[in-house]
């Protein structure tokens, strides 16, 4: 899987420039977890929202495995992307845990039994199998962020992006997390602030600085050089 | 979602889907629920004593299906405040004797208040049952069954989570402000507005961010809804015998 960004330029509404000339190659090969690191209002979330199509692309473009984002490839791009927001509670919407998981796998269109078969899975991976029959509403920080990813997880996407996806989590909470997340065949684009998380799963990060890329490399190497994080927010 | 808003949208909170009405087939059950509606909504103004007997149906058959009576009521009553006032208007202008039981009369008024009262608790009531033993999803599945259009449908379901979305922020919202404002019981008039059009502006703007996640996992708009299984032999039996039965009571008591 590979996700390609070029000269990439997204604004938000009020004419914010969130992303300003991004270039970058996320090739699965080359490193299958890469971390999304930079401080508040770096541009982060715009960033990996706009590769599901949510943000519209102000000028450059983005190629999800050779494939254009746009209009007419959105459904494709989201099949094979899925995406895990900063705020869980946008991303549960369903009567319950077991319903809300089996929503992406309805809309491929699957036959009922293997939605089932993948509602079960995604839910014993996220060890939720319990919470099933629970309303979403009332779920902890935590349970709500484990329920979130099993719906994502059950559309067995090929990449998938998470915005702060340790927000919620308590320590073991996110040592779990790390485990299973790379335990996923899939290419993982993790925007966050916790940067033990990140130095823990990816091998590679982006450092972000007011909508510029700063820095990218191993990220081991990167997380050592303390003037850069104190520059771009990180320390 | 807790408090007295949540329990005014069962649909999207815990749903009691285990119990002998939640294993029902949803498309029997939704046309149980439009028949006694009709036939609910069909009582004349002064029927007091049908209205009454109907209102009682829903909290009868919850007790027989496994939901709390006594919850559905709850969340039932809070349909009552905005169509007593409503039906306020009847109580000072209908002052005419009417028949009421064995020769005693009573002002129509009283009468109209009574029946449209008990016509609320009776149509609110089946609906919340229908939504409480029912998924969002087995709905909609049988209004497709029953040709009702998508468009509509979907209207249906993306109100539904709207208002779920709107109660939440009014939540956060009062949370917020009561809590920097201890002394404070009612909030002051001069207040609303500026509440109100926050309410407004964040329910719409987390209603969009909850449609944008919609979208990531593939839901798009013009997409046809699939319909829902049409239900056994034993579940139809059981569904037309109750309307039935229904039908006899309405034939008997008007
Ligand atoms: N809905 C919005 N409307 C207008 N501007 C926005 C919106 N969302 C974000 N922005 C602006 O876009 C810029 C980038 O925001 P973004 O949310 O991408 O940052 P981030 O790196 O994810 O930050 P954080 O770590 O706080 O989540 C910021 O300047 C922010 O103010
Ligand atoms: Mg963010």
């Amino acid at each position: 899987m590979r996700i390609e960004l070029c000269e990439l330029v997204l604004e938000r509404p009020g004419g914010i420039r969130a992303v300003d000339g991004i270039s970058y190659l996320f090739d699965s090969e080359r490193c299958d977890a890469v971390a999304i690191l930079g401080a508040n209002g770096a541009g982060k979330s715009t960033l990996l929202e706009s590769i599901p199509g949510l943000v519209p692309i102000r000028s450059g473009a983005i190629r999800v495995d050779g494939m254009n984002v746009e209009k007419r490839n959105l459904s494709v791009v989201r099949s094979k992307v899925g995406m895990i927001f900063q705020n869980s509670d946008d991303q549960l919407f369903s009567n319950t845990v077991g319903e809300d998981v089996a929503f992406g796998p309805r809309n491929l269109k699957l036959p009922a039994d293997e939605v089932a078969k993948r509602v079960q899975e995604a839910l014993a991976s996220m060890e939720i199998a319990h919470l099933a029959e629970r309303d979403v509403a009332h779920l902890s920080g935590g349970e709500k962020r484990r329920a979130a990813l099993a719906g994502v997880l059950a559309m067995k996407p090929e990449a998938i992006l998470l915005d702060e996806p340790t927000s919620m989590l308590d320590p073991r909470g996110c040592r779990e997390l790390a485990e299973r997340l790379a335990a996923l065949p899939a290419l993982k684009l993790i925007a966050t602030h916790d940067l033990e998380f990140a130095g823990r799963l990816c091998p590679e990060c982006l450092i972000l600085l007011e909508g510029r890329i700063a820095a990218a490399g191993e990220t081991g190497e990167l997380l050592k050089q303390r003037e850069l994080l104190l520059r771009c927010g990180l320390a | 979602m807790t408090g007295p808003v949540s329990c005014f949208f069962p649909v999207l909170s815990g749903s009691a889907q285990r119990g002998v009405f939640g294993r029902i087939a949803p498309l029997p059950k939704v046309c149980l629920v439009l028949g006694f509606l009709v036939l609910a909504v069909s009582f004349d103004r002064y029927d007091w004593l049908g209205c009454t007997l109907f209102a009682a149906v829903p909290f009868l058959l919850a007790r027989i299906g496994g939901v709390s009576p006594l919850r559905l009521l709850r969340r039932t009553a809070l349909a009552l405040p905005f169509v007593l006032c409503a039906a306020a208007a009847n109580l000072l202008f209908d002052r005419e004797l009417v028949d009421f039981a064995g020769g005693a009369t009573l002002p129509g008024g009283i009468l109209s208040f009574w029946v449209l009262a008990a016509k609320t608790l009776a149509t609110t009531g089946m609906v919340l049952l229908l939504a409480e033993t029912t998924s969002a999803t087995g709905i909609s599945g049988a209004l497709v069954r029953l040709h009702v259009p998508c468009i509509l449908i979907l209207q249906i379901q993306l109100l539904l989570r709207y208002l779920v979305l709107t109660a939440e922020e009014a939540r956060n919202l009062a949370n917020g402000y009561f809590l920097r404002n201890p002394e404070c019981r009612i909030i002051p008039v001069r207040d609303w507005g500026m509440l109100c059009g926050r309410l407004f502006l964040r329910s719409v703007e987390r209603a969009e961010a909850v449609y944008r996640a919609m979208q990531c996992r593939l839901f798009h708009a013009g997409k046809p809804l699939e319909a829902g299984e049409v239900g056994s032999f034993a579940e139809w039996g059981g569904c037309i015998l109750l309307f039935g039965v229904l039908c006899l009571m309405r034939g008997t008591l008007s």
